[in-house]
C-alpha cells in the first residue's frame, strides 16, 4: 500500500523474489549459449542468443500464465502471486532483447530500414505455412510492453483495478500470438518431435489450468436467493469461520460476509486495489487483509487505515435465529455499517488454521514455506534440465563456415553472368573441368560493390574472405583490380557451360550467402526474411534440391534468358517449390534456367 | 475480479481452449517438407558426380579431423573408379581430388597431379580412375584451391587384393 509515488516497494520477500527470478533467468539464459556449442560445433554465435532470450521469454510467460490459476486452485501458491509483475516485466525485456537480437542479425545491413525489413520482408498474409510469423512476435511483443509499461501501481489506481484487469487481460491474447510465433517460425524449421511436443505439451497445461479454474469459479457465481424482505439468507453463523469469510453471490457480484471478534460484517469481495478475493483473505489486527497484496480495510466501513484511501462497498447484515441474513443493496464504498453481534460469542469455533501469508509479512508459517520451497526448488531444476535439454533439440545447425576474418586474394577471369563470379584455373592436369567458380557478394545483404560491368571478362585479382559450405565456394568482396592475364595458361574457359538438360526439380529457394555460411541454418521459414532481404540486396538467389540419400545440390537461379530473378522469386523464398528447367554446367556451378512465373507452390 | 472480468477470462479461454490446440495441430501435422527429388531426375546427380550405386567395401581413412570413406571398383580391365565422400562436413573450402602415381613425400601438389573432381558435403562422389591406376594404385591428394593448401593425402588400396592399408599422412 502506498500513499506517495514509489517506484517499487521493496521487502525482502520482493528481494528474494527477485533475486531467485534474476538468477534463474541468468543461469537458463546463459547456460544455453555455454552449453549449446557443447553439443553443436556448427552453431551459429549469433543465432543461439536469439534462441536462448526467446526461448527464455516462452518458458516464463508459461510460468506466469500458471500462477492465477493455480493460486486459485491452491491458496498456498499465492507468494507466488505477490511478485508477478517482475516475472511480467522481466519476460517483456527477454522479447525485447529477442527482438533486438533478431532486427540486428536478420534485418540489418541489408537495402532498407531494419525495422522497415522487418515489417515488409514478408507479406504472405493470405498463407498459413508462409505467413509472416514475425508479426505474431511484434504483436505479442507490444502486449507485454504495454504490460510492463501500465505494471506499476500508478497506473493501476489512475486506470481503476476493472480497466487496468481488462487490458492486462492482454496477456492471453500476447500468449496466444506467442504460441503462433513459436508454431509458424521455429517449429517450421526445427522437425525436432521432442521440441514440439515440450511446446504442445506447455500450450496444453495453461489452457487446461485456466478451463479449470474457470469452470470452477463459474460454480460460484451462481446467485443466491432472496428471502421475501429482500434479504439473503447467508446460512448460519456457525458456517462463517472465525477471522475469514462466507463468500456469496449477489445481483452477479461476489459478497465477502467476515466473522471477526463476535461482530459480523459484509464487504465487497473485489480489493480495490486489483480486485482481489478479499473473501479469501484474513481479518489480522481487526482489518480484512487482501490474500493477493495484503490491502487491508475495516470490515465494518469498508476503508483502508489512514493515511491509506482506498475504499470498497459495505452490507447491512443482521443476524436472527442464529443465522446471517444480508441486505444486497450496496453502500457506497466507505460507508461505515453496523457489524452484527454473534449472539453467543462463548460457542464461536476457533479460528481456522488455513495459512496465510502475504509478502510484506516479516515470515512465512513453516507449512507453507515448505510447500513453496519445494515447488520453487521442483521450478529451478526443471530451468537446470531445460539447460541441457533445449540446446540439444534446437540443434539442426550445419556446417558452414564465414572466413570473415581472413582476408585472402583470388586471381581469375571475373564473369558477370549468371551471376558475378571469378573463374580460378585448377592446377594440375584437369581435363573438362579445368576451373572453380566462386560467386562474388558484397557486405552485409548485398551484391559486391565493385564495377562489376567494367570488369567482365577481365584477369582480376579479388580480395575478399571465404563463404562455404558443402563444396560451395563464395567470396565476400573487399576490392577487385584488374591484372595482367598469365600467358602460359593452356586452359580454355567454357563460357557458355555444359548443357545438361531439362528437368523437374523440387526444392527451395535460398540466398546464397546465408545458406553458404553466414547463417545456420541459412534456409528455411525461420530465415524467409532474411533470405528475402539478401535476394532483394542482389545477393544470388538458390535452388536447393536434395535426394532421398540426402546429397544436396544447389542451382544458381537465373531465367529462361540467363537474366537475373532477384526481384521475381521474393515471394517464393523458403516454400516448397517445383521448377522445371534447363541445367547448365559451369564447372563446379550449377544453373538452373527457368522463367519465374512457371515456378510453382507444392504448398 | 469482478464478475464482467471472470467472465471475459471464462469467455477467452472457451475461445482460446479450441485456437491454440488447432494452431498447433494445423501448424504441426501439415507442416510442409521440401520432397526429395523424383526418380527420373537422379540421372542429373549422376551427372553432377554423385554415386548412384555404392561399392559394398568401404575403406573409412582419418585425416585429422576430416574422416574420409572411399571405394574402389574395376569396371574393367582397364577402367576403374573411385568412390569418395568425407563423413563429417568439409573443413576446408573447394575440396579437389587429384590422383598422383607416386607417393607424396611433401605437402605440395605435383604438377603432373591428375584432377578426379571435388568432394560436395558428406555425399559419395563418384570419379574416373585413369587406366594407371590399374596397376599402380598411386595416391589421392585432398586439395584446397581457395585456400591454395593440400588438405592431406593417402596412398589408395590396390584394386587386386585387399583394400586394407590406405593410411593418411
Amino acid at each position: 500500500m502506498s500513499v506517495a509515488y514509489r517506484v517499487v516497494q521493496w521487502n525482502p520477500q520482493k528481494r528474494i523474489y527477485d533475486g531467485i527470478l534474476l538468477a534463474a533467468v541468468a543461469f537458463y539464459v546463459v547456460g544455453f549459449m555455454w552449453v549449446t556449442p557443447l553439443f553443436d560445433t556448427n552453431a551459429d554465435p549469433m543465432n543461439v542468443p536469439i534462441r536462448a532470450y526467446g526461448s527464455a521469454a516462452f518458458i516464463l510467460l508459461t510460468i506466469i500464465l500458471s500462477i492465477g490459476p493455480l493460486c486459485r486452485l491452491d491458496s498456498r501458491f499465492l507468494p507466488l502471486l505477490y511478485n508477478r509483475r517482475h516475472m511480467g516485466v522481466v519476460t517483456c525485456a527477454l522479447g525485447l532483447y529477442h527482438g533486438y537480437l533478431v532486427l540486428n542479425w536478420y534485418h540489418k545491413y541489408g537495402n532498407i530500414d531494419p525495422l522497415v525489413s522487418l515489417l515488409a520482408s514478408n507479406t504472405n498474409y493470405d498463407s498459413f505455412f508462409s505467413f509472416p510469423f514475425e508479426t505474431l512476435g511484434i504483436g505479442a511483443l507490444l502486449i507485454l510492453i504495454v504490460m510492463a509499461a501500465t505494471s506499476h501501481d500508478f497506473w493501476l489506481a489512475n486506470l481503476t483495478a476493472p480497466i487496468w484487469k481488462a487490458l492486462h487481460m492482454g496477456v492471453y491474447v500476447a500468449y496466444t500470438f506467442l504460441v503462433g510465433h513459436v508454431v509458424l517460425g521455429a517449429l517450421q524449421s526445427n522437425t525436432n518431435p521432442i521440441l514440439a511436443t515440450f511446446v504442445v505439451l506447455s500450450a496444453f497445461w495453461i489452457v487446461c489450468l485456466h478451463v479449470v479454474t474457470a469452470w470452477r469459479e463459474n460454480r460460484h457465481d451462481q446467485n443466491t436467493s432472496l428471502d421475501p424482505e429482500g434479504l439473503i439468507d447467508v446460512g448460519p453463523v456457525d458456517e462463517v469461520p472465525e477471522h475469514r469469510a462466507k463468500i456469496i453471490c449477489a445481483s452477479g457480484e461476489r459478497i465477502a460476509v467476515f466473522r471477526y471478534d463476535g461482530k459480523v460484517s459484509a464487504i465487497s469481495n473485489a480489493c480495490q486495489h486489483q480486485n482481489g478475493p478479499l473473501g479469501e483473505g484474513q481479518v489480522i489486527d481487526g482489518l480484512v487483509t487482501c490474500p493477493w497484496h495484503g490491502y487491508q480495510y475495516d470490515p465494518a466501513s469498508g476503508a483502508s487505515p489512514p493515511p491509506f484511501t482506498e475504499k470498497i462497498p459495505t452490507f447491512a447484515v443482521f443476524i436472527r435465529h442464529g443465522r446471517v441474513l444480508l441486505d444486497p443493496t450496496p453502500h457506497p464504498a466507505g460507508t461505515p455499517v453496523e457489524p452484527a453481534i454473534v449472539p453467543n460469542p462463548s460457542s464461536t469455533q476457533s479460528p481456522d488454521n488455513q495459512e496465510f501469508f502475504v509478502g510484506y509479512f516479516p515470515t512465512m508459517t513453516k507449512g507453507m514455506s515448505r510447500f513453496i520451497s519445494r515447488r520453487i526448488a521442483v521450478l529451478l531444476l526443471a530451468v537446470v534440465m531445460l539447460v541441457f535439454v533445449l540446446p540439444v533439440l534446437h540443434g539442426e545447425y550445419h556446417h558452414a563456415r564465414s572466413d570473415f576474418r581472413d582476408v585472402r586474394e583470388f586471381d581469375g577471369f571475373l564473369r558477370a553472368a549468371p551471376a558475378p563470379h571469378i573463374v580460378v584455373v585448377r592446377p594440375g592436369e584437369t581435363g573438362k573441368h579445368a576451373f572453380s567458380r566462386y560467386v562474388l557478394i558484397g557486405r552485409g545483404k548485398s551484391g559486391p560493390k565493385i564495377d562489376v560491368a567494367g570488369l567482365d571478362g577481365k584477369y582480376v585479382r579479388v580480395r575478399g574472405t571465404l563463404i562455404y559450405r558443402d563444396g560451395g565456394t563464395m567470396i565476400s568482396v573487399k576490392g577487385a583490380e584488374e591484372i595482367p592475364a598469365p600467358s602460359t595458361s593452356a586452359k580454355t574457359e567454357p563460357l557458355d557451360g555444359e548443357p545438361l538438360g531439362t528437368y523437374t526439380l523440387q526444392g527451395e529457394i535460398v540466398d546464397s550467402k546465408c545458406y553458404f555460411g553466414t547463417m545456420r541454418p541459412g534456409n528455411t521459414a525461420v530465415h524467409r526474411q532474411c533470405t528475402v532481404r539478401c535476394i532483394a540486396g542482389g545477393i544470388p538467389p538458390v535452388f536447393l534440391v536434395r535426394d532421398e540419400s540426402g546429397n544436396t545440390m544447389s542451382f544458381l537461379l537465373v531465367d529462361s534468358n540467363g537474366s537475373t530473378v532477384n526481384d521475381r522469386v521474393l515471394s517464393m523464398v523458403a516454400d516448397p517449390l517445383e521448377i522445371k528447367g534447363e541445367v547448365v554446367r559451369l564447372d563446379n556451378l550449377f544453373v538452373l534456367k527457368a522463367d519465374p512465373t512457371q515456378y510453382r507452390r507444392l504448398s | 475480479m469482478i464478475r464482467t472480468r471472470r467472465l471475459m477470462h471464462r469467455q477467452m479461454f472457451l475461445l482460446l481452449a479450441f485456437l491454440i490446440p488447432a494452431l498447433l495441430f494445423v501448424g504441426l501435422a501439415f507442416r510442409p517438407d521440401v520432397p526429395p527429388v523424383s526418380k527420373p531426375d537422379i540421372t542429373l546427380l549422376t551427372k553432377a558426380g554423385f554415386a548412384p550405386t555404392l561399392p559394398g567395401n568401404l575403406t573409412r581413412i582419418q585425416a585429422g579431423e576430416q574422416g574420409f570413406e572411399i571405394g574402389l571398383e574395376a569396371k574393367s580391365p582397364m577402367t576403374s573408379s573411385l568412390i569418395i565422400r568425407s563423413v563429417n562436413p568439409l573443413l576446408k573450402p573447394d575440396l579437389l581430388v587429384y590422383w598422383v602415381p607416386e607417393s607424396i613425400q611433401n605437402h605440395s601438389l605435383p604438377e603432373h597431379a591428375l584432377l578426379l573432381g571435388e568432394l560436395m558435403g558428406t555425399s559419395f562422389r563418384h570419379m574416373t580412375l585413369p587406366t594407371a591406376a590399374t596397376t599402380e594404385p598411386g595416391s589421392l591428394v585432398i586439395y584446397s584451391l581457395a585456400h591454395q593448401e593440400v588438405f592431406t593425402h593417402f596412398t589408395l588400396p590396390s584394386l587386386v587384393g585387399s583394400e586394407k592399408g590406405a593410411h593418411a599422412s
